[in-house]
């Protein structure tokens, strides 16, 4: 993976934390909270929780990068090359300009499916009883059931990898970077100036666009050679080689 | 902060910033709701607040010092039936039963099978406290006995919707609307499944092409993967209606059907999901795409074939018409169907015709046949401000009625329901191929695994295919449902003929050979006088019809019925109760009475008397005829055996079963009889109150099965008594509270017709059995052999589901018999 595009990934990640402390930062609290220990105990469940976000948000990146494999497959198949770069790009440039166009005033509200609320209203129901560890865990795990668009955003970028294994690391580049400022939750939200706070959310629709625009020009999926042999049995089909072998093998030729 | 910030919004033009009510970010206008306490900056705020407060952690929003904010605790989105508990509720709808228990009819989603009857009648394991639970799969009813005091309904409910089938309180117009949700969800299930099956197809065809041709591995490899995203929604979604019952099945480790089913399904996507990832081995997703399709069809296809047999709005159409003549205000007439008559409409019913409807006459005078509902074949006289019920046959003269019930709320709907709901009463023969159909699944289980061990030597990749094609193919509903099936359509088939049979116990008893103890008046024979013999002078008959026609007397109507009209002229004429008529016809005096009536006026010549004397030995009654103080004819009146009587009783005979009468009339009657149907009969007793006809009974039960067939009234005790009461008259509500059988038709034939309806049944039941035993031999021998492929399985599986069920309902088990 180049870092070409992981850092992009973190920076704007970075950025867009700051409403990921504001949305996910109860959670914490949730999960934190009603709990008399402290200290390494705490930490624990902490831990717990970032690493159940880091699970289901590669397991995420993964299926999607999978599932960006497969659209590679039909592309290559019909002639066109790497299509899912491109569509990533698309998307995401088109969900910047979206956001955009809503901080100015320009458009509509959208809410997700009824399904998805039922199913987390019932799992958070259910993991009050538990111990907190445990329960840090479960709410972490179960994090990407939440209709979150940032998150979908890289997942989007995740599937433009074309693979599963570099869907996955481009999720842990996300993750990477929304955990600083979920940890350094006193520190959080209440505690920026307000001016501060109303940029958010154009600095988060300007790094998607960034991030866009770059899958579109195809800089998103520099393949790794190395990573490829090791993830030979992930990958759905090999990995087109930037030229035919003909023409080197014409090259070659006397 | 949330309630400071939206101070900002009333102020027009303000360019104030509404930050979100959860994570304090600004929210864009586009996105703010007028006149909404809380606002959200993204639908991921808006969730998790809900989430939070749905699952009462509000307090947690302390941590982020939200002041004053009111703990608005959003509702659980899980369904509590907290209103089943409401004591208005547990009134109208649940009905006590005895030593303390509540009995309540719920209306259940989801129940398909005979093995999701076994599983909701498990529903004591996973409700502790609950008594019985009885299922009524034609109607997808469960009714539910409990102890009010110590279990509430609302957690029987919670029980009833965590097994896979939420229940709902039984109302007809409900009903209607759940099935009709249910059937709609099952539809968008198929339409997914039969998309996902296309498409997997063609990806097939690709594949298999590409197996014999060559296929570069790229395509190879795009196929397998695309295969596998898009049978993904089909097992995922469309087959859930087959994990819920596996699922309840495991739980409540009960067999059934939906257990083989599932396994099948998804060992067969995991198997093609590994060699998917592994990049080499077979898929079997259009195996399993097809038998999620096929499946589903079938089982769409039973459950309209369920929901077509016969329930009471069938039975109904059989005593009540399914149209009326609705009159509109400007006195147009116009035929409507029976359900859109609302209360208050003016119906206008003519001579001759059914009256549709329970109402009052508003118009009009004529005479009611109320023999349906009262027994009482004498015509009632009905004027305006009368009161009509539904089934009644209007005899005389148009009138106009207003309605006020329709269809199952009539006195003759409300009957119906009551013998569709003692329908449910399960014959032996069904209890045993219940226990029967529970063993087979374990043992398809048991031979799936066996067929997979067994190839997985030979030729492991057809091991994981012959095993699925085995889970599918086996099919023990068929012998779940052979009998339910047949016996509900024997029923309906039955009341088209009018007969009503008040359960499915009572239509197997009638197979085996009994003694049936018939009751004459009206039965045997026609139930009603008729002139047998004319002694004496021929001239005066038509004298005797003038005078007779002014009485309404039975045997003034006999001699009506014998004579025909006169028209001569008759003056003075006088009735005496209990003896006879007298009047003056051509300045000489008639007389027409019993013989003591005619001794008292007349002088009677010895001949005549001994005449009389022997007719009443005969039990016949005599008449004797007078003029002018001297009698000179006599007319004795029997009550004649129906013509139809010998020849069923014979057959009846040719059946196996043994005949005897027991009357209340004479006697000398009953013997007259006996000799009149020359047959062998093992007792003909006259005289016998209702008390001696049960004691009878009584003595005969003891020998063997009885079968009564009696006046559904008079008869009661016997009826109720007897292996199999046959109510033949006495009106259909008191009738079938004490038997359990009711004929509106009089006479032996419709009973002749109940016996070989019954046995008849008995063989389609039997029929049914076999044919689904032979299905499941066979198909499962060619799919160990390996000789099936999974998706030819999932189109065997519902052949032999529709074959049993075409079986039931194709069969003649009430045709008309000549």
């Amino acid at each position: 993976m180049s870092a070409s595009l992981l850092l992009p990934v973190v920076g704007a990640s970075l950025v867009g934390s700051l409403h990921c402390a504001g949305m996910c930062g109860p959670f914490a609290a949730f999960y934190s909270g009603n709990d008399p220990t402290r200290g390494v105990r705490r930490g624990l469940s902490h831990l717990a929780y970032h690493l159940g976000r880091l699970v289901t948000y590669s397991v995420l990146g993964a299926l999607a990068g999978a599932l960006g494999g497969v659209a590679d497959l039909a592309g290559r198949a019909a002639g066109l090359g790497r299509v899912a770069a491109a569509a990533a790009g698309l998307l995401m440039i088109f969900w910047a300009v979206t956001l955009l166009l809503e901080h100015a005033g320009v458009g509509r509200r959208w809410e997700g499916p009824a399904g998805i609320k039922k199913l987390a209203v019932k799992v958070m129901a259910q993991v009050k009883q538990r111990p907190p560890v445990a329960r840090a865990l479960i709410v972490g795990l179960a994090s990407t059931l939440l209709p979150c668009g940032w998150l979908y955003a890289f997942a989007v970028a995740a599937a433009g990898t074309g693979s599963a294994v570099n869907g996955a690391v481009v999720m842990l580049a996300f993750w990477a970077g929304t955990v600083p400022l979920l940890l350094g939750l006193g520190v959080g939200m209440q505690s920026l100036a307000a001016r501060l706070r109303v940029h958010v959310p154009v600095l988060s629709a300007i790094a998607l666009l960034a991030i866009g625009i770059a899958g579109v020009l195809g800089r998103l999926n520099a393949p790794a050679i190395s990573l490829k042999a090791a993830a030979g049995m992930l990958t759905p089909g090999s990995v087109v080689p930037d030229e035919p072998p003909c023409h080197k093998n014409r090259a070659k030729t006397p | 902060m949330s309630q400071a910030s939206l101070a900002g919004l009333d102020a027009v033009g303000e360019e104030a910033d509404v930050a979100c009510s959860h994570c304090g970010l600004p929210v864009p206008r586009p996105l703010l709701e007028a006149g909404a306490s809380t606002q959200f900056c993204c639908d991921g705020c808006r969730t998790v607040y809900s989430v939070i407060f749905g699952a009462g952690l509000e307090r947690y929003y302390a941590e982020r010092r939200e002041a004053g904010s009111e703990q608005k605790r959003v509702r659980s989105s899980d369904k509590t039936y907290a209103e089943l508990d409401d004591r208005a509720f547990l009134a109208t709808y649940c009905r006590a039963r005895g030593s303390g228990l509540l009995e309540v009819e719920l209306y259940l989603e989801n129940l398909h099978c005979p093995a999701c009857v076994w599983l909701v009648e498990k529903l004591g394991k996973v409700v502790p406290g609950v008594v019985a639970a009885t299922v009524d799969i034609g109607r997808s009813t469960v009714t539910v006995a409990w102890p009010p005091d110590k279990l509430q309904l609302s957690e029987i409910a919670r029980g009833l919707a965590t097994l896979g089938y939420p229940p709902h309180p039984r109302q007809s117009a409900d009903t209607a609307e759940l099935r009709r949700i249910e059937d709609r969800a099952l539809l968008a299930r198929m339409a997914v499944a039969g998309a996902v099956f296309g498409n997997v197809m063609l990806l097939a065809l690709a594949l298999y092409a590409g197996a014999f041709q060559g296929m570069d591995s790229d395509y190879q490899s795009f196929f397998r993967w695309a295969s596998l995203v898009v049978v993904t929604p089909s097992v995922a979604w469309s087959a859930g209606a087959f994990y819920r019952g596996a699922w309840s099945a495991v739980r409540t480790r009960t067999p059934h059907m939906d257990l083989p089913i599932s396994i099948g399904i998804l060992a067969g996507f995991a198997w093609g999901t590994v060699n998917v990832l592994r990049g080499r081995g077979e898929i079997y997703f259009d195996s399993v795409a097809a038998v999620v399709f096929l499946l589903l069809v079938g089982r769409w296809l039973q459950r309209r074939q369920q929901h077509q047999a016969k329930n009471a709005a069938d039975l109904l159409y059989s005593f009540a018409p399914s149209s009326a003549r609705l009159l509109s205000d400007d006195g147009t007439a116009r035929e409507v169907p029976i359900e859109t008559v609302v209360e208050g409409s003016l119906l206008e019913v003519r001579a001759g015709e059914t009256v549709p409807a329970d109402g009052v006459v508003v118009e009009g005078s004529s005479t009611l046949d109320a023999s349906l509902l009262s027994g009482e074949s004498r015509p009632i006289e009905i004027v305006e401000g009368a009161r009509l019920h539904a089934g009644t046959l209007n005899v005389a003269a148009r009138i106009v009625m207003r309605a006020e019930k329709t269809g199952q709320a009539t006195r003759v709907g409300r009957l119906l329901r009551s013998v569709e709901e003692a329908s449910t009463r399960r014959a032996p023969i069904a209890l045993a191929a219940d226990r029967a159909a529970g063993r087979f699944v374990l043992g398809s289980l048991t031979l799936a695994l066996l067929t997979l061990l067994g190839w997985w030597h030979f030729d492991s990749e057809r091991a994981l295919e012959n095993a699925i094609a085995l889970l599918v193919v086996t099919c023990p509903c068929a012998l779940g449902l052979a009998t339910p099936l047949a016996v509900s359509a024997s029923i309906g088939k039955a009341a088209r003929r009018g007969i009503l049979i008040k359960g499915g116990d009572a239509l197997e008893r009638l197979a085996t050979p009994s003694l049936i103890v018939f009751d004459k008046t009206g039965t045997l024979t026609e139930g009603r006088l008729e002139l047998s013999s004319w002694q004496g002078d021929e001239a005066l008959k038509p004298w005797v019809a003038a005078v007779e026609a002014r009485s309404a007397h039975p045997i003034a109507l006999a001699f009506g019925r014998a004579l025909g009209a006169c028209d001569v002229e008759v003056c003075d004429y006088v009735q005496t109760p209990g003896g006879g008529v007298e009047a003056c016809i051509d300045g000489q005096r008639v007389v027409v009475g019993s013989v003591a009536f005619a001794k008292a006026r007349t002088e009677l010549p010895p001949q005549l008397e001994a005449a009389a004397r022997e007719a009443a030995a005969r039990g016949e009654t005599p008449v004797l005829v007078g003029v002018d103080g001297r009698a000179r004819a006599l007319a004795t009146f029997h009550d004649p055996v129906r013509a139809d009587a010998r020849a069923s009783l014979l057959r009846l005979q040719a059946l196996g079963h043994r005949l005897a009468i027991l009357s209340g009339d004479q006697p000398e009657v009953v013997q007259a009889v006996r000799e009149k149907l020359d047959l062998t009969f093992e007792f003909a007793l006259g005289g016998s109150a209702p008390e001696e006809k049960l004691a009878v009974v009584e003595r005969e039960t003891e020998r063997g099965p009885v079968v009564m067939v009696g006046d559904g009234v008079n008869d009661a005790a016997a009826l109720a008594r007897a292996s199999v009461g046959i109510a033949v008259h006495g009106g259909a509500e008191a009738s079938l509270a004490a038997a359990d059988v009711f004929t509106t038709r009089p006479g032996v034939s419709p009973v002749l017709e109940l016996f070989v309806g019954g046995s008849r049944t008995l063989g389609v039941i039997r029929r049914n059995m076999l044919l689904s035993l032979a299905y499941n031999l066979v198909c499962a021998t060619l799919a160990v052999a390996g000789a099936i492929a999974p998706w030819i399985a999932a189109i065997l599986m519902p052949i032999s589901s529709l074959t049993v069920v075409m079986s039931s309902y194709r069969a003649k088990t009430f045709p008309e018999i000549s």
